[in-house]
């Protein structure tokens, strides 16, 4: 791509970095894992015998104001990649930061509503509904952890001395893509699990 | 913040700015909202609400994907990848749920549950089912035409002339457990329990699709079935 680049880009016959090809044939992966845990939820979640069922148990205003976050961690995210392609350090460190307590927030606020889940009754057991359910949110949370940990070592890296300047911003770049794909899984995820009644 | 000069650079990165990034996250939240409102403070119809909601969820995902993702601007190489594995799971959820979906819809939802009546039904029964266990018939009264709740003790009813306790150790023993704690089937006793009976008559009657439970309507009469129910929510084991 760029002449003026001090990594070592390999010529390749996509004319692609293949790390970011990398990327997105993961990101197209996942969206088979997602597909396929939101339909089993989709078809269990009317089949439990027992209660409690998801009307009497979700939290609308709790769970939106986590999905307002998660939302905003996107932001702050791509603003982060916008700061290392334009060379601006500081402001990289900064929206990565940001972006990593946004997604800390979120996993706070979904460890609670386990929690509370768990209180009252809704354990993963309990019936179709709650199993579905924890399996759908909490791959999606281990989604989130996990992209924790990888903007964390991001964060890491360009502490160094010749850490993430212009010249590796493909590394924060597919970063990026990891943690708006976790978005928007979470968009469909709030949409057919807790809105559509 | 000033304008970097984007223009004279080399087509390095997506040429979006930082007030349009903020602009774009604006709009997001908007549509947030909208969507919250929709359900919480709209009394829309159930297929407005949810046709409402796909839409502004797909625009939502369209645009991070365009803008935040720079699938716009990118090498189209990954925006055939992204829709291919998209193409296909979307491909598996209509096909998964063209597969199961009735099975709910006909024997939960509508049967049971989708009625305002059925809803206060269950809390009346809700109410009901602490503290005594001697007047079922308090959580029975909103089930018309299903032959009413039997009076009396429940444990003392009659199917098919057995003792209910002894036709649930005949027929239900082997998947729910002698003790009724469950084995393959799941527990049936009175604290687990807490749908209103209309829900476990309908299971009883016609099955559950996906599971080992058989429909029993052929050959128990609703009598039978509502027996059975005040059994299993109000009689110890």
């Amino acid at each position: 791509m760029s002449a003026a680049s001090h990594e070592v880009q390999h010529h390749t016959t996509t004319g692609v970095d293949n790390r970011k090809m990398l990327m997105w044939v993961f990101l197209a992966s996942e969206c088979l894992f997602f597909g396929t845990l939101i339909s089993t939820y989709l078809i269990f979640k009317g089949q439990s015998l027992v209660g409690p069922l998801p009307e009497e148990v979700f939290d609308i205003v709790l769970t939106s104001a986590s999905t307002f976050i998660l939302l905003m961690s996107s932001l702050s995210m791509v603003l982060a990649v916008y700061a290392v392609q334009h060379g601006r350090p500081t402001m990289m460190k900064a929206m990565l930061l940001l972006t990593i307590v946004m997604g800390l927030i979120f996993l706070g606020g979904q460890v609670y509503e386990f929690r509370h889940f768990n209180h009252i009754g809704l354990g993963l057991g309990q019936n179709q509904f709650s199993a579905s359910f924890y399996v759908l949110t909490g791959f999606h949370g281990l989604h989130v952890g996990v992209g924790v940990f990888y903007l964390i070592s991001l964060l890491i890296g360009s502490t160094r001395r010749n850490g993430l300047g212009k010249d590796r911003a493909l590394w924060v770049d597919t970063a990026g893509l990891y943690w708006h794909f976790v978005d928007i899984v979470w968009i469909v995820i709030f949409t057919l699990v807790y809105l559509i009644p | 913040m000033e304008h970097q000069q984007a223009a004279a650079h080399h087509e390095e990165h997506p040429p979006t700015t930082i007030r349009q990034y903020i602009l774009i996250g604006v709009i997001l939240a908007i549509i947030t909202v909208v969507e919250l409102a929709l359900t919480e403070a709209f009394d829309l119809e159930t297929r407005t609400l949810v046709i409402l909601l796909v839409a502004l969820s797909s625009v939502k995902f369209a645009i991070v994907v365009a803008l935040f993702m720079h699938l716009r601007f990118d090498n189209p190489l990954f925006w055939r990848l992204f829709a291919f594995g998209l193409v296909l799971a979307g491909s598996i959820l209509v096909a998964l749920l063209a597969l199961f979906w009735g099975d709910h819809q006909e024997s939960r939802t509508v049967a049971a549950y989708a009625t305002p009546g059925a809803v206060a039904a269950h809390a009346a029964a809700g109410d009901d089912d602490h503290g005594d266990e001697g007047t079922p018939a308090a959580g029975g009264e909103a089930t018309p035409g299903e032959g009413g709740a039997p009076a009396g003790d429940p444990a003392a009813a009659v199917v098919q002339d057995m003792p209910v306790g002894e036709f649930f150790q005949a027929n239900c023993a082997a998947c729910h457990g002698a003790d009724r704690q469950g084995v393959v089937g799941p527990a049936l006793t009175p604290e687990r329990l807490t749908e209103p009976d209309e829900f476990y008559h309908d299971t009883i009657a016609n099955g559950r699709t996906g599971t080992a439970m058989p429909p029993w309507s052929p050959q128990l009469s609703d009598e039978d079935i509502n027996a059975l129910v005040q059994f299993i929510k109000h009689v110890e084991p």
